[in-house]
């Protein structure tokens, strides 16, 4: 075949524009860390990408979820411990004022420190996290309970329970009422705390009737408290629930990170040794265009 | 002839063949560069003999016959086709190109990361109904969303005047060619006329055919006296103006209008460049520079469509759960939460029961209710009027929609131009999918596409047919790089070549030369040694 200088130098700029064309792309990937710069670059990567993005953004929005309920419960759980402490010394005072030894002052005495126990109980009832009372349910941002002129504890508006998605379709509910925690059942007979509270004061009273204290009314505390207990153990289901949850979530977020990275991450060294032989190729290329390309018959011709 | 006179006027035509030749030599060695160029020979034959009664024949010297190009005019045709290709997928891969830097995927700026924080947005609100800040996070945090949705949407529609401009733009170039081809193609048909070679006006001619070439594809039949007729592909006007006509083809852009495109024309013009008559059929080239700008139109559209698909998308299904009624001040307020900008940048569309609510929406005009954006306590995130101030059950709703799946994509029931609200609800099941709280919400269609998925399934078509156009440029590159090494090696200048033609031509100068000076010693001899 025929050959001129031209073609020479042709093939050559052809050849050189390859080249260039394979070092500015390891380039990119060198200096992006990424294999991959634009969908077109490779497509199938790309979508991947994409598609596992939106799974860590997911994913990090419901830990931040569950994190919140995680303090929520918390929160309940130490009001519960409180409540809990707040009965179980009503119960005490009842014991001790129902075994019919003590007098009018004393009965007194115990009748005025549980009606402070109904201030504290109500108190307890209102507890605040983040600006909602927490045992409002979607009610929660009008108090629980309130104490009226005569020392009874009522109720206010309480909503249902508050909902949280843990992930993905999984929506559970983590607030706990104050009325499952007032309602209660004694003997199969529904029952409510704030009355049970009032009608303890009362018998505990003048015109009272002191011999109920150590019997139904002691009955009827006994079945709140383990109501109580039912609640609490109730939430400390959650809270495992909750810290299983935030392990399966902080283990899902690592392998995706992880099958991120293998996606689109490059392998430092493979790309450096990549870079390095097209590096060679090029100057080879160049160093042989220098001998070839310059000389021809005229240099040699006098 | 014969005697001495008539060697030494052999020696002569010697001597002038062979400064013919060296002319020829240096005309190539000037033009070893110049593009298009296609060496020249000088074609030497013996002159005719004469018949001597006695010795018989005798030579009567060389003779230049004709100079003549080298040129092998298969491989022209075989170059225009694969330069037409090559046009084509350039201009689509330069727009396709465009169009992914305009999505700038993937990248935690853009549309992608924006859909993932306005769902979280609305997460984080079902989980504090109460607070202002959690409200005023989902209303910026959408106005982002739609903001980039408008500006994407722009810059889409804008890519799609560039092409618009550049379909008009080429039109010059292309006549300008045209009437220049014709010039040429006069000329050439006067020289040959005249008996000689116009090698040089070829070459020009044949530059400007490749050129044109690379605009739309080329039939090209040669006609007597080196002429040429020129149809554009899929067409019979022969563009090379008749000498007998005084009117010639120009090629012309009629721009597009409404949902038509624009499309290319042939007309009649005269001398000074006046419209004459214009030619009936449009002329819809399928390769060249004009094919593959045609076929960009549809390209970009859909880009387009997809992006306005989107939006309604994202629009539509908050809207539907946002406007079921909400109370203000003892009155049910049916406010939706995505609304539309007009031309003037009032804010419309905003009551979710008005007639044909969604029906203008799309990427371009989306923007949030300005009534939301103002007093964030306006929305709509509880289960109803009565459930308290800490429910957030809707806002919960709303942010799953993140995984609900739309019919989107269907020919019938899915998002079009003119999907309306009650449409969109009618074709996702709206009413069949019923939470626990009492709230409507769509029914998942398996079938279906979530909003996510959707935007990624436009980037990765988008990226697939970038990637393959490229390929298409890189391999297209390659052949016409092999068809054009050939026409280099049968036309192209070698001055090596050269340099030995110069050398051989040279001695044979000098040996005619010598042989006039020996044949003037035997003159010599003869006038003045004979007699003195």
């Amino acid at each position: 075949m025929r050959i001129t200088n031209k073609m020479m130098s042709n093939s050559f700029l052809a050849d050189m524009n390859v080249n260039l064309n394979h070092m500015k792309r390891k380039q990119e990937q060198l200096d992006t860390g990424k294999e991959f710069k634009r969908p077109s670059d490779n497509p199938f990567k790309a979508a991947r990408s994409m598609q596992i993005y939106s799974e860590i953004y997911a994913n990090e929005q419901y830990n931040t979820n569950i994190n919140h309920t995680i303090n929520w419960l918390d929160t309940t759980d130490s009001a519960l411990d409180n409540l809990g402490k707040s009965l179980s010394r009503i119960r005490e005072l009842m014991v001790s004022a129902g075994n019919g030894t003590y007098d009018k002052d004393e009965l007194k005495a115990v009748k005025d420190e549980i009606s402070e126990k109904v201030n504290e109980i109500s108190q307890i009832l209102n507890t605040s996290f983040d600006g909602k009372y927490i045992f409002g349910g979607t009610h929660g941002d009008k108090k629980p309970t309130t104490v009226d002129e005569n020392g009874k504890l009522i109720t206010g508006t309480i909503g249902d329970n508050l909902k949280v998605e843990i992930s993905s379709g999984v929506v559970i509910e983590y607030s706990v009422n104050a009325t499952e925690i007032l309602n209660f059942k004694s003997k199969d007979v529904n029952d409510n705390l704030g009355d049970l509270l009032k009608d303890i004061i009362k018998d505990l009273g003048e015109d009272g009737d002191i011999s109920k204290v150590n019997n139904e009314e002691l009955e009827r505390l006994d079945s709140a408290i383990s109501n109580l207990l039912s609640v609490r153990s109730k939430v400390g289901t959650f809270q495992n629930r909750m810290k299983g949850a935030k392990n399966v979530n902080e283990d899902q977020n690592i392998n995706l990170k992880a099958i991120l990275s293998y996606n689109e991450d490059i392998d430092w060294v493979e790309k450096s040794m990549e870079m390095g032989m097209i590096q060679t190729v090029y100057l080879a290329s160049l160093q042989t265009a220098s001998k070839i390309l310059p000389p021809s018959l005229l240099d040699f011709i006098r | 002839m014969s005697g001495l006179f008539g060697t030494m006027q052999v020696s002569k035509l010697g001597m002038l063949a062979q400064q013919s030749a060296l002319n020829t030599t240096s005309h190539n060695m000037s033009n070893v560069n110049t593009p298009g160029y296609s060496r020249q020979h000088a074609i030497l034959s013996a002159s005719r003999p004469i018949t001597l009664a006695g010795p018989g024949q005798i030579g009567t010297g060389v003779n230049v016959v004709a100079i003549t190009r080298t040129r092998d005019t298969f491989l022209d045709y075989q170059i225009r086709r694969e330069s037409s290709n090559l046009a084509d997928s350039i201009a689509k891969e330069k727009y396709l190109s465009e169009i992914e830097g305009v999505f700038n995927e993937p990248s935690d700026t853009a549309i992608s990361k924006l859909l993932s924080e306005y769902y979280d947005a609305w997460q984080t609100l079902s989980l504090n109904p109460g607070k202002l800040e959690a409200r005023q996070v989902v209303v910026q945090t959408a106005k982002q969303l739609t903001d980039l949705l408008n500006h994407t949407h722009k810059q889409l529609e804008d890519t799609k005047g560039n092409l618009e401009t550049e379909k008009k733009q080429s039109v010059e170039d292309i006549n300008n060619l045209l009437d220049q081809i014709n010039e040429l193609n006069k000329e050439i048909k006067k020289v040959t006329f005249a008996g000689n070679n116009p090698n040089d006006l070829l070459d020009s001619r044949d530059l400007l055919l490749d050129e044109l070439s690379t605009k739309f594809g080329i039939d090209i039949t040669s006609e007597n006296l080196n002429g040429i007729s020129l149809k554009p592909e899929g067409t019979d006007i022969n563009l090379i103006q008749d000498t007998e006509k005084s009117s010639k083809y120009h090629l012309k852009y009629i721009e597009g209008h409404d949902d038509e495109s624009g499309s290319y024309k042939f007309v009649e013009v005269d001398n000074e460049g006046k419209e004459i008559k214009e030619v009936e059929d449009k002329f819809e080239p399928s390769s060249g520079t004009l094919g593959g700008l045609l076929k960009l139109d549809k390209e970009i559209q859909s880009n387009i469509d997809n992006l306005n698909n989107l939006a309604k998308t994202i629009a539509l299904s908050t809207n539907a759960i946002h406007s079921e009624g909400k109370k203000v001040d003892d009155k049910l307020e049916y406010n939706n939460f995505f609304a539309i900008k007009d031309k003037d940048g009032k804010v419309i569309d905003k009551d979710g029961k008005g007639k044909n609510s969604g029906k203008d929406l799309d990427a371009g005009n989306i923007t949030i209710n300005d009534d939301l954006l103002k007093n964030p306590m306006l929305l709509n995130v509880s289960s109803d009027s009565t459930s308290g101030g800490e429910d957030g059950n809707r806002a919960l709703v709303i942010a799953q929609l993140r995984d609900m799946k739309f019919i989107i994509d269907d020919k019938t029931n899915g998002v079009k131009k003119d999907t309306t609200l009650e449409k969109f609800k009618e074709n996702n099941g709206y009413n069949k999918g019923i939470t626990s709280e009492g709230i409507v919400t769509f029914e998942n269609n398996k079938d279906g596409a979530s909003v996510e998925g959707y935007y990624k399934g436009i980037i990765n078509t988008l990226g697939i047919e970038a990637q393959a156009a490229k390929r298409d440029v890189a391999n297209k590159q390659m052949l016409l790089g092999s068809f054009i090494e050939k026409r280099e090696s049968t036309s192209g200048v070698s001055i090596d070549e050269e340099t030995i033609n110069l050398v051989q031509f040279n001695h044979a100068y000098q040996a005619n030369a010598k042989m006039i000076s020996t044949v003037d010693e035997l003159l010599d001899v003869v006038i003045n040694g004979l007699k003195r």
